[in-house]
């Protein structure tokens, strides 16, 4: 054992914009590098977006032709799908033409997207509910309501795309980006529930845990941390909203029959054209904008609703994601890939064990509290956002002195998705979290938006680290403007 | 009228759910849970039903359609109590919240003595009189019911009940939020909390939203015990104990049950424990108050301490009676109560329910104007209390204090809690000056023309008079006056002229038949007015009359600025921690408050915010009245301190990107008998007490960092209650 040599783990960020690309290489003598892309993807909208990542996909294959020998078509080992979200999967579709050329030995993705699973039925049809019935509000809404319009619609359509909210009067799909990279394993693709843990063929000193998503889904859409929040019982939030989508209309699906989310008898009901003629409803209600008190009209308000469901179905997906470590058996040090798994993904954790047999062949019990300890390079999630990284359950447990941390973030880009209600556009990192980062990590904290290290070095005193961060390939962003580097990467060894 | 001799009524019947429809189908609840709602006699109840202080309007624009407004003066309605309960009956809805809604207005104006207004405030503007909230029964499809400032209107939502635990429900069936008691009741109390403190639903502290959740779970709770067959059929189903679990320590049943989860959505005094399915009592915890920050759990500590307190006192008022029925042992013997001492303990626990329903409202008077926290209500309860009973006879205050000191709920700037150092510390003589006497006894004449509605205020006599005030007094009189009906005009003319019995200016002078009010002479609008003044509602008499004291009190403050000496001037700004004069170094200590300079000095400017009166009885019968006014200043502050907004554009509301408002401000109580400043309620608007940082830390963490934030922006901000109560 002792002849081995330790491994090493190289880190590629990929510089796309707002959006998730890692390169993750395996590096040991004697043996064949082993190549993990975790995702691969841009916020939907994005300028210039397919350029860029057919250049990003061409970085892959000429770093993967480069260093795999002969002719042999350029492989990557494996290929990690966390979640369905635009700005994580967009490049396998934008860049399909360059991935069609790499061969992806084996994919892994969530049990949740395993078509075998006894959950996976409900899980979409909850899913397809929710797009349809907010895509059907959106359309709804009217001049008053820009504000909201304006939000709901950014977070439907940032991060999903036409194949996922579907065409009008068609039902949603899993959108083509996702389609393609799972039919492209040459293995069957794994999918992974909590708990499971294994080591890589050929690099039996680096071991896999899979810490989400829970097979609990039902917690999936909770948003924010209560640890113990007794009342709100979220399973059934889908549910309770049934009648709302009859009432946005649907798509047509037989769940949502209007009549039967009517709360009275037909004879009841007064139609406005009626109530328009009614001296009451004039007087009391009023109608038109033009009406005293036309303030105090509330034709629209019930819509408001949209706006919890789309962060709730934004939440709920970042809740899907795969979230998993990486560990070097030999230093015990770990790479944490939590993809943009929020609170309630970072909380089931918690419950999750893995027994792990020690060198005498001896079960020992492993908790994730025990690798967020040992965590020495943390991706973090959701582009930094302040409801995706822990605090207690998290960034607080990872103690150790060597903790570095890389952000996928574009914070001109985040900042430049305003609206009319948030003009601030969106706060990415989240400035709490990012101080709370820097000082965990000693300073030692790489975004993907910075083109050197020059302001890596402002902020971090360990030299040694800043000389090991290095950038590289070339990105051109838009036609004509000067290229930057493509990546910035740094090593772990082991 | 009616001239047969048979006198108005002085309550309307109307039968409706006293929890909600789920214990209708209950056995053993299923008698008691039909309620007679004793609403008090609105001789103009229009249908709606619309009155003098609600007006229901059953719109339900996700359903497309209209229901019609039930008639609660048809005569069959009127002979059987109101429509039966009934849950497919749109009609019996609107029954239902006007019933549950007036009754809490009636404890809210039984409390207080004086009658509720609703917060006129739009776009942080005050507007004329409004003299209706306004309901809708079923505006929503969502598990949700809110009051909504902006529109001043109650939005009840309905649901189906969730399939997978549907408890007592037909899964996929309708909850109706509009039809459970707790409900209405919560919701009405938000409406009326905002009518007498508007800066209460500013999100600057943990506590201020959760104040008001805490606020409103309070009055609906205490609602229950107001219904005696409930109180006695649960008395006798806990043999007395009404610390175990009982139905009217439970909020909100039904809600609760549908959206699957057992037990009810917020329980006051215990909770379900989920492994063993059973139910159990709520061991207060020290740090609870540190440590839970959703504004429902935080503002369920509130609920708790104030129901451990009425349990506290109930077992007090009740423990002789348990001795007399257990032959002088105190421990009763098992087996069911009897129904007389049943009967005893039920009214002991509806007295003490009163009571201590009645403390948690008139502490209201005594809190700060902006920025509460519970430290502040628990002191305002506490001076309220004193300031009415001089002595703790039954100990209500000690059980008070007791059971908030078990929650960790202290005050911060105070270091022991006895009851004198709760208490706001009353001002002694050496600090009082002439200006609160002058103030106190120019209010006093506000008071009297309260009390005494049907007189026309002559502004001349009040000291007030401008054609500002006199506009405000009666806003467009003009177009009232037209308006009118000329043979009731003429009718009131001569029954108030008719006599002579005026001094100028209302001397008599011949009815102006079928004259527009811009031909009539100076002499008749006088008299004009006063009829005029006869037509109006006594709400809003009360409201325009409080609007010109508010405005004249701020005229006063002026002069007083301008007359003072400057030692007077620095004793009063010290005592109320408002600032009126500028100088350069203040304006740097206190950035971003405004000010206009103004017969060459620099005036920082203030709001009065409020003004009501308060009379009440002591035990001993000695009248105990009161004035109470709040001022406030604001600042526009920086959320970052240290950082330079100036060069930054301001939007409608005068606020800057990066900034937001920072309150300060006092509630002066003065003594009507002694023309003396009783109290002062102050927040320092100088931060001196460390408060803006507190408040941008706040601000920039939990107060501010949602997801919801980072995507939507503070837009819901708009409606705060939408989105506290619902559950997606």
């Amino acid at each position: 054992m002792s002849a081995k040599s330790n491994p090493s783990i190289k880190i590629r960020m990929y510089r796309q914009g707002l959006g998730d690309c890692f390169l993750v290489t395996l590096k040991k003598n004697g043996s064949n590098n082993f190549n993990l892309l975790i995702d691969c993807g841009l916020l939907q909208g994005t300028k210039n977006g397919k350029e860029i990542m057919l250049q990003l996909a061409g970085d892959i294959e000429a770093t993967l032709k480069k260093e795999q020998p002969g002719d042999q078509k350029p492989w990557l080992d494996v290929v990690v799908l966390t979640h369905e979200h635009a700005d994580h999967i967009s490049g396998f579709n934008q860049a399909k033409d360059v991935f069609a050329n790499i061969e992806f030995r084996e994919v892994w993705a969530a049990w949740m997207d395993d078509e075998g699973h006894p959950k996976y039925k409900l899980v979409r049809e909850r899913f397809h509910k929710q797009v349809a019935g907010l895509k059907a509000s959106l359309a709804r809404m009217d001049g008053e309501q820009t504000g909201l319009k304006e939000a709901v619609a950014f977070l439907i359509n940032d991060f999903f795309d036409e194949d996922v909210l579907g065409a009008a009067g068609e039902k949603p799909k899993r959108s083509s980006a996702w389609e393609f990279a799972l039919s492209k394993s040459t293995q069957p693709p794994r999918f992974f529930t909590p708990g499971t843990t294994f080591t890589l063929p050929g690099f039996e000193d680096i071991r896999v845990y899979v810490l989400g998503p829970s097979e609990d889904f039902e917690s999936f859409t909770k948003v924010n941390p209560p640890e113990d929040d007794t009342y709100r019982s979220d399973g059934h939030a889908f549910a309770l909203m049934d009648s709302f989508f009859a009432a946005v209309g649907g798509d047509g699906d037989e769940d949502f029959s209007p009549e039967l989310f009517q709360p009275f008898e037909e004879p009841l009901r007064i139609k406005p054209n009626e109530a328009e003629q009614d001296d009451f409803f004039i007087k009391h209600y009023g109608f038109g904008p033009s009406a005293a008190d036309s303030w105090r009209q509330i034709n629209n308000d019930w819509l408001s609703v949209a706006g919890g469901l789309a962060l709730n179905l934004d939440s709920y997906t970042n809740n899907t994601c795969l979230a998993f470590a990486i560990e070097l058996v030999s230093s015990k040090k770990v790479l944490l890939f939590p993809g943009d798994a929020q609170f309630s993904n970072w909380l089931s954790w918690q419950k999750v064990t893995y027994d792990i047999p020690d060198d005498k062949g001896v079960k020992q019990k492993v908790t994730a509290k025990d690798l967020l300890e040992r965590t020495v390079f943390y991706k973090v999630g959701h582009h930094g956002s302040h409801n995706a990284t822990l605090k207690k359950n998290g960034l607080e447990m990872m103690t150790s002195p060597d903790l570095v941390a890389m952000i996928p973030v574009d914070r001109e880009q985040a900042k430049s998705k305003t609206s009319k209600t948030n003009p601030k556009g969106w706060e990415m990192p989240e400035k709490n979290l990012y101080n709370r980062l820097l000082e965990k990590a000693r300073g030692r904290v790489v975004l993907a938006d910075e083109t050197g290290v020059t302001e890596l070095a402002t902020r971090c005193k360990d030299q040694n680290f800043v000389g090991k961060v290095k950038l590289g390939g070339t990105l051109v962003r838009n036609p004509g403007a000067a290229p930057e580097p493509m990546y910035v990467e740094l090593t772990i060894e082991g | 009228m009616r001239s047969n001799g048979i006198p108005t009524p002085n309550i309307r019947r109307l039968l409706g759910y006293s929890f909600d429809p789920s214990l209708s189908v209950q056995l053993d609840t299923a008698l008691v849970n039909e309620a007679v709602f004793k609403v008090r006699w609105e001789k103009e109840l229009e249908k709606g039903p619309v009155g003098d202080y609600l007006e229901v309007v059953d719109f339900d624009p996700a359903s497309e359609c209209f229901y019609k407004p039930v008639d609660l003066n048809d005569s069959y309605i009127l002979a059987q109590d109101g429509l039966m309960p009934s849950e497919s009956n749109p009609q019996f809805h609107q029954q239902m919240v006007y019933a549950v809604a007036m009754t809490t207005i009636q404890n809210f104006e039984k409390a207080l003595g004086r009658r509720a207004l609703w917060s006129s405030y739009r776009d942080n503007e005050e507007k004329e009189f409004l003299q209706r909230l306004r309901i809708y029964p079923h505006a929503l499809r969502q598990a949700n019911a809110y009051y909504s400032p902006t529109k001043k209107a109650l939005l009840f939502g309905y649901f189906p009940a969730s399939s997978g635990t549907p408890g007592e429900h037909i899964p996929n069936g309708l909850v109706f939020t509009c039809l459970s008691h707790d409900i209405i009741a919560h919701e009405t109390t938000h409406a009326l909390l905002d009518g007498m403190h508007r800066r209460f639903i500013e999100n600057s502290h943990r506590d201020t939203l959760a104040f008001h959740e805490a606020f409103a779970d309070i009055v609906a709770l205490f609602q229950h015990f107001s219904f005696p067959e409930v109180l006695r059929q649960q008395i006798a189903k806990t043999r007395g104990d009404l610390a175990s679990q009982s139905l009217l320590g439970q909020l909100a049943q039904q809600f609760g049950r549908a959206i699957g989860q057992y037990g009810a959505l917020r329980d006051a005094i215990g909770e379900l424990d989920e492994k063993e399915n059973k139910w159990k009592p709520r061991q207060p915890d020290p740090n609870d108050y540190q440590t839970v920050v959703e504004p429902h759990e935080r503002g369920a500590i509130l609920v708790a301490a104030v129901f451990e307190a009425f349990l506290s006192i109930y077992k007090c008022r009740v423990a002789d009676l348990l001795r007399i029925a257990s032959n002088g042992t105190g421990i009763l013997t098992p087996g069911e109560l009897h129904p007389d001492l049943v009967d005893r303990l039920a009214e002991e626990a509806a007295k003490s329910a009163q009571q201590v329903l009645n403390m948690c409202i008139r502490a209201l008077d005594y809190c700060p104007p902006v920025d509460i926290t519970f430290g502040d209500y628990l002191r305002a309860i506490i001076t309220a209390d004193t300031d009415l009973y001089a002595e703790d006879e039954l100990g209500y205050r000690i059980a008070f204090i007791e059971a908030f000191r078990r929650r960790g709920i202290y005050p911060r700037d105070i270091r022991t809690l006895s009851e004198e150092s709760l208490s706001w510390p009353s001002i002694p003589e050496e600090d009082q000056q002439v200006i609160f006497k002058f103030i106190a006894s120019r209010l006093r004449l506000f008071i009297h023309h309260l009390s005494y509605l049907n007189q026309f205020p002559e502004l001349e006599q009040l000291g007030v008079q401008n054609v500002w005030m006199q506009k405000r007094l009666i806003p467009g009189v003009d177009k009232r006056w037209n308006g009118m009906d000329d043979t009731e005009k003429s009718k009131l003319w001569n029954h108030l002229f008719a006599h002579q019995q005026f001094a100028a200016p209302f001397n008599f002078v011949a009815y102006p038949s079928g004259r527009d009010w811009i031909s009539l002479s100076e002499q008749e609008q006088a008299n004009a007015r006063v009829v005029v003044w006869n037509t109006m509602s006594d709400r809003e008499k009360i409201f325009n009359l409080t609007s010109i004291a508010r405005s004249a009190l701020h005229g006063w403050l002026g002069d007083f600025k301008a007359d003072a000496g400057a030692g007077d001037v620095q004793k009063f700004e010290k005592l109320t921690g408002l600032y009126l004069f500028g100088n350069t170094e203040r304006n740097e200590k206190l950035k971003g408050l405004k000010g206009e300079l103004k017969d060459g000095q620099w005036r920082y400017k203030l709001e009065v915010h409020s003004f009501r009166g308060a009379q009440r009885v002591a035990r001993d019968g000695t009248p105990v009245n009161r004035v109470i006014v709040s001022i406030t200043q604001k600042r526009i502050v920086p959320l970052e301190p240290g950082v330079d907004v100036s060069a930054e554009e301001e939007d409608a509301d005068g606020l800057k990107p990066g900034t937001f408002v920072f309150r300060g401000g006092c509630t002066l109580v003065f003594d009507l008998s002694s023309m003396q400043l009783k109290y002062v309620v102050k927040k320092f608007i100088d931060d001196s007490d460390g408060r803006l940082k507190r408040q941008r830390a706040f601000r920039t963490s939990e107060g501010g960092a949602s997801l919801r934030a980072t995507y939507f922006g503070a837009q819901s901000e708009n409606e705060p209650f939408a989105l506290l109560h619902s559950d997606v």
